[in-house]
């Protein structure tokens, strides 16, 4: 008992201690408790049948009314499946790309050419998905799009890739990565730039090759920040981006390009249902955060690494 | 004997050098390509550009586009406001976000992981447009630049990866140096955790920055004094006329007639928006990059 | 005490019966009220649109009706957004003044929440203009109706020949046709071979055989669908009416079959854009502009973006053509072409007022001057404008506006002088002062930049308009009734549109029995129950 107190003392006494620390979280702690923590009480909506007139308190409790409606959709399968393997296929591809970009460009030793490919590489994170989209379908058109062009070069046949529903999760990806490469490895760049030149230097003296030391002491030191940024992104899969997939669907790819959010904003276009689209909204941030915390606990368990 | 390492590489390591910077040009090479197709096409002829025909160089050269951007008049309005809401927010973020992180990554903070779960919980679930907005209501920020400056002070994935930096990139030693030498919790974080954080405070910056930049989604429901509407707010009202025209096949002639035109000017426009609103955003970046290209000397940080 | 609270009671009810008593309502002629009256409201604006608070037409309003509208712009990309913000915070404007600022489904589902008044009482006692009108069109009325038997919104009423034309006008290229000696196709049969002759032929006379695409469109947006499923005998791409009044779904249908044939056919010889069902907007609209089609659909006349009148004087419309199921020609058409034009919520204290200048608008004179944004014969400079009656009983238009400071008559249009968008009824009545036989009007404007209008105007009259068929009637659902809808809709015509695109290109075979299986599936999805919905809708 008395061990406890003392326990107990010690760490109120560090609790008093720290009180800068504390200090330092207040602003965060009173922005999201006003802005995210008073308005939680919304969530209701996706167990109700909500009405203007009734608000969000006074509108009819259904239950699981949303939900079951949704997992009963004959679309519902499909939807999944597409929504993840898109989600799981942009992550296989598009994550490790800008790390290795990254690396690649940490190890050029003038200044001036890095900076310029920096410059020029992240650009195209500017260009809106509507015009991105545009492009896409002109350079894959069959008429006059200079792929199909290149194509027929080398000896191929014509072919209208965008209204093919198994190429439409590559076209995706991959315009996704032309996107999205120089910008993604802006900040391994900098967790790159944060390694003790010390440690270089004596990889140096040891006589390490330059993969060799890419391998034993860039990679490690960004390690912890590669893994964080992967479990966050894992803890998306279900949000995947709905413009995008929206602007390139088309009648003859929609096998694989018809996910939940472009399926959910289409029925909303025809009766705005707040309820139903919040129930939707709240089963992907169930199974996303879930997911969040596997992945944590086994990054966790695994290195030592790990949001909390 | 030293000199001599450092100036003598080895072949193997020269073979990758020559690999590495040839690859580095094609990757720039086609990730850049698109910038390039955009410029050429907001000084083309919008027909030709739809029609597959410009591919690298302009054709049919017009300024038509910006001409019609720039007597817009509230463009500059929006010029004006989004500056100053991207470099008021930003600092704003960047206080918060550095404060919340460094607490963060103590390990010895108690209620740490509580603390983070707490925070980390809202990126998932949220209460929705609804109650959000009365919340901003009954503070009376409906209309103020405060429903921009003050609603995302805080992203949560920032402080985590800022949070992540610190953890690793600054030495647990150096902190417990400065402790031992009298600092407090908030010296600590000025005199050692600071100092050492360039490189996560300008992509932190780079990051809140753009994001202020390119925001909308918040003007659009809270504000309705064109006076403090950010720039998006008036590139999207052009844009959307381009894509109104399936929709209105019902209407009236007149509409029709009227839509149609409405589409012709958005088609020309169409990209020289994307130049307009990205410009400023390039031109900037490399101020902030020099803090990547070097590495911190750690040494000179000690007492 | 409680003698101080009955006074003060007292004193609270006589107010608000002076209140009542102040306003005296003019029911037989305008002005309404004796001192101006404010009213607000909201409206979606786009960018080209100038401030409507500043128009002419508003201060028209003020002037005739002595009311004044007050009127809250809000950005049409966050309008969904605002307007659900204000009926979820309760904080409406007294009306709803502009053309579909509501979906029938925000109509029907927030009228019976309360938030909008019903106006049949108002509509019957308060506007004996729309009254004569729906006496000689009644389908107005079904159009606005609830199942329950409730008005929502009062309609824009456009009954213009012209305007009656669904969807429907496709252009074919008449100088191609020349150049091989063709003459213009009257069955679906003939319009195979003219693309044939488009595709295999120098049609343009450039010297090239290969540039011309017979067949334009875009499967996800405009393409001849209309024209072609009336060759078939159907009215409509989704709902149509049997001879029995039975309620059919034009996908399930048997001749939908044979359009269905009759498109693979198409496709199969290479007629169609190879890029059909995969081009944006902006490619279609340019390559049309470029003139590279034969034949293709064109919402907003032949001049969608051929600016050129070397280019779009050679297409014209042509009489719809028939087919070996369908020996009928048909024009897809409305009755009326109605949009929900006006709701009062339940903020409005004075709705007896706001009824009145509602009528105002569907007074001859009040209907186009609503229209046009200016008076008619005056030539008016401050509005730059001027208009008159031809002897042809066709409305023409002098223009007198700043050519340099606006782009175009429509530009103007928009920032100055009307916004185009309000409530008005185009109709076939007589404009005192002005005589057309009884004729219905032409709308038209003859001015040197639109000749087109005139071509427009013609070629509908001309081609369509004997042959207009009414499509399927505008219906209302109950509220339950479009919840299952919403939940049906979006499915099956996702997978009639899917299905379509697999059957035309190939990729599923197109045989009797696929097309059974088809429709089966269809009914799995709630075709069944849909159908039965329509029905009980439409017989009611």
């Amino acid at each position: 008992m008395v061990i406890e107190w003392n326990g107990h003392k010690r760490r109120l006494r560090k609790i008093v201690r720290g009180w800068q620390l504390y200090t330092f979280l207040l602003p965060a702690l009173i922005y999201y408790i006003v802005f995210h923590y008073a308005p939680m009480y919304g969530i209701q909506i996706a167990f109700r049948d909500y009405t203007a007139r009734g608000g969000i308190m006074g509108s009819k409790w259904v239950g699981f009314k949303h939900f079951f409606q949704f997992f009963a959709l004959p679309q519902f399968g499909i939807l999944m499946k597409n929504t993840i393997l898109l989600s799981l296929m942009a992550l296989a591809i598009g994550f490790p790309l800008p790390i290795v970009f990254a690396l690649m460009l940490n190890e050029v030793q003038k200044v001036r050419f890095r900076k310029v490919v920096q410059n020029l590489t992240y650009a195209p994170h500017f260009i809106s998905t509507v015009v991105l989209v545009g492009m896409v379908t002109a350079f894959l058109s069959p008429s006059s799009g200079i792929i199909n062009k290149l194509m027929v070069n080398l000896g191929g046949e014509k072919r209208d890739y965008m209204a093919r529903a198994e190429y439409f999760r590559w076209i995706y990806c991959i315009s996704g990565i032309w996107q999205n490469l120089g910008w993604g490895s802006i900040l391994y760049l900098s967790a790159l730039s944060g390694i003790a030149m010390e440690l270089h230097e004596a990889a140096q003296i040891d006589g390490a090759t330059r993969l060799q030391r890419i391998w034993h002491v860039n990679l490690p030191g960004i390690m912890p920040t590669i893994i964080i940024t992967l479990i966050l992104n894992v803890g998306n899969i279900l949000n995947i981006g709905f413009e995008k997939v929206y602007l390139m669907q088309n009648s003859l790819n929609l096998e694989s390009s018809e996910i939940i959010s472009t399926y959910v904003y289409k029925m909303g276009l025809q009766k705005a249902q707040f309820s139903f689209s919040s129930a939707v909204g709240l089963f992907n941030a169930v199974i996303n955060f879930s997911l969040l915390t596997l992945v944590n606990s086994l990054s966790k368990r695994l290195t030592e690494t790990s949001l909390w | 004997m030293f000199e001599m390492h450092q100036n003598r590489e080895s072949r193997g390591d020269r073979i990758f050098s020559t690999i590495n910077h040839s690859l580095l040009v094609l990757i720039t090479l086609v990730c850049f390509y698109p910038l390039i197709y955009v410029l050429s096409a907001s000084i083309s002829d919008p027909i030709l550009v739809n029609t597959g025909e410009v591919t690298l160089l302009p054709k049919g050269f017009t300024l038509e586009g910006y001409k019609m951007i720039f007597e817009y008049t509230m463009i500059w309005i929006g010029y004006r406001n989004t500056i100053f809401y991207t470099l008021t927010g930003t600092l704003i973020n960047l206080t918060i976000t550095l404060m919340t992180a460094y607490a963060l990554s103590r390990k010895d903070l108690i209620g740490r992981n509580l603390f983070t779960m707490f925070f980390a919980f809202t990126m998932y679930f949220s209460g929705g447009l609804i109650p959000t907005f009365l919340i901003v209501k009954q503070l009376g920020m409906v209309n103020t630049i405060w429903s921009m400056l003050l609603l995302g002070a805080v992203s949560m994935y920032n402080v985590i990866i800022t949070r992540t930096y610190m953890s690793n990139s600054i030495p647990y030693e150096l902190q417990e140096a400065a402790f031992l030498d009298g600092c407090s919790d908030a010296g600590i974080f000025t005199k050692v955790i600071l100092p050492l954080s360039p490189p996560i405070i300008a992509v932190m910056s780079l990051y809140y920055a753009v994001g202020h930049w390119n925001s909308y989604f918040n003007a659009l429901i809270y504000l309705t004094n064109r006076n403090i509407m950010p720039l998006q707010i008036f590139l999207r009202e052009i844009l959307i006329l381009n894509q109104m025209t399936d929709m209105m096949e019902g209407a009236d002639t007149d509409t029709m007639i009227l839509l149609a035109e409405r589409q012709r000017m958005a088609m020309i426009m169409k990209y020289c928006l994307i130049v307009v609103a990205s410009a400023p955003v390039l031109a900037a970046y490399p101020f902030v990059q020099k803090y990547f290209i070097k590495g911190i000397m750690i040494g000179a940080v000690k007492g | 005490m409680k003698r101080l609270c009955a006074c003060l009671l007292i004193a609270v009810m006589l107010l608000s019966c002076v209140a009542l008593a102040d306003v005296s309502i003019n029911m037989n002629g305008f002005p309404v009220v004796d001192k101006v009256m404010e009213f607000t409201t909201m409206v979606p604006r786009t960018v080209d649109q100038g401030d409507w608070n500043e128009m002419w037409i508003y201060d028209h309003y003020e002037e005739v009706t002595g009311i004044r509208w007050k009127i809250n712009m809000v950005d049409s990309a966050a309008w969904a957004e605002q307007k659900n913000l204000a009926f979820a915070t309760g904080d409406l404007p007294d009306a709803f003044a502009s053309v579909n600022a509501l979906t029938a489904s925000e109509l029907i589902s927030y009228g019976s929440q309360g938030y909008l008044i019903d106006l049949n009482r108002l509509l019957a006692d308060y506007t004996p203009h729309y009254t004569a009108m729906t006496e000689i069109v009644p389908e107005i009325v079904t159009a606005v109706t609830t199942p329950e038997g409730k008005i929502y919104s009062a309609p824009t009423v456009i009954l213009t020949t012209r305007e009656l034309d669904k969807q429907n006008r496709v252009y074919m290229n008449m100088q191609w046709l020349e150049n091989l000696g063709l003459s213009v196709p009257g069955t679906t049969d003939e319009l195979y071979d003219v693309l044939m002759a488009f595709k295999e032929k120098d049609a343009d006379g450039d010297g090239d055989a290969d540039n011309e695409i017979p067949f334009g469109g875009r499967f996800e947006g405009a393409y001849p669908e209309m024209f072609l499923l009336a060759a078939f005998g159907l009215a409509d791409n989704t709902w149509d009416v049997d001879g029995d009044g039975q309620v059919l779904y034009v996908p399930a249908s048997e001749n939908y079959f044979h359009y269905l044939e009759y498109m693979k056919k198409l496709w199969d010889a290479k007629l169609i854009d190879e890029e059909f069902f995969s081009q944006t907007d902006d490619q279609f609209n340019s390559k049309a502009a470029s003139v590279k089609y034969g034949f293709f659909r064109s919402g907003g006349a032949n001049w969608t973006s051929i600016s050129d009148p070397a280019g779009y004087l050679q297409y014209k419309m042509f009489e719809p053509i028939t087919s070996d199921y369908n020996g009928e020609k048909i024009a897809p058409a409305v009755a009326a072409n109605i949009s929900y034009g006006f709701s009062i919520t339940d903020q409005c204290e004075y709705p007896e007022v706001l009824a009145r200048w509602l009528d105002y608008t569907y007074t001859p004179e009040g209907s186009i001057y609503t229209r046009y944004g200016s008076e008619l014969g005056k030539p008016d400079e401050k509005n730059g404008w001027s208009w008159e009656l031809s002897d042809a009983g066709v409305v023409g238009m002098r223009l007198t506006y700043d050519t340099d400071k606006y782009s175009s008559y429509n530009n103007w249009r928009m920032q100055v002088c009307t916004p185009m968008n309000n409530i008005y009824a185009e109709t076939p009545v007589q404009i005192e002062g002005l005589s057309y036989e009884g004729t219905p009007v032409q709308m038209g404007f003859f001015t040197a930049l639109d000749e087109r209008q005139v071509i427009l105007t013609n070629d509908i009259v001309n081609n369509h308009s004997p042959y207009y068929k009414t499509a399927y009637p505008v219906l209302m659902l109950t509220d339950e009734e479009s919840e299952k809808v919403a939940l049906y809709d979006t499915d099956l015509s996702t997978f009639v549109k899917q299905m379509a695109a697999k059957f035309i290109t190939g990729d599923e075979a197109l045989t009797k029995d696929s097309f059974d299986a088809y429709v089966k599936q269809l009914d799995a999805r709630g075709l069944s129950e849909y159908t039965a919905i329509q029905q009980a809708a439409y017989d009611r």
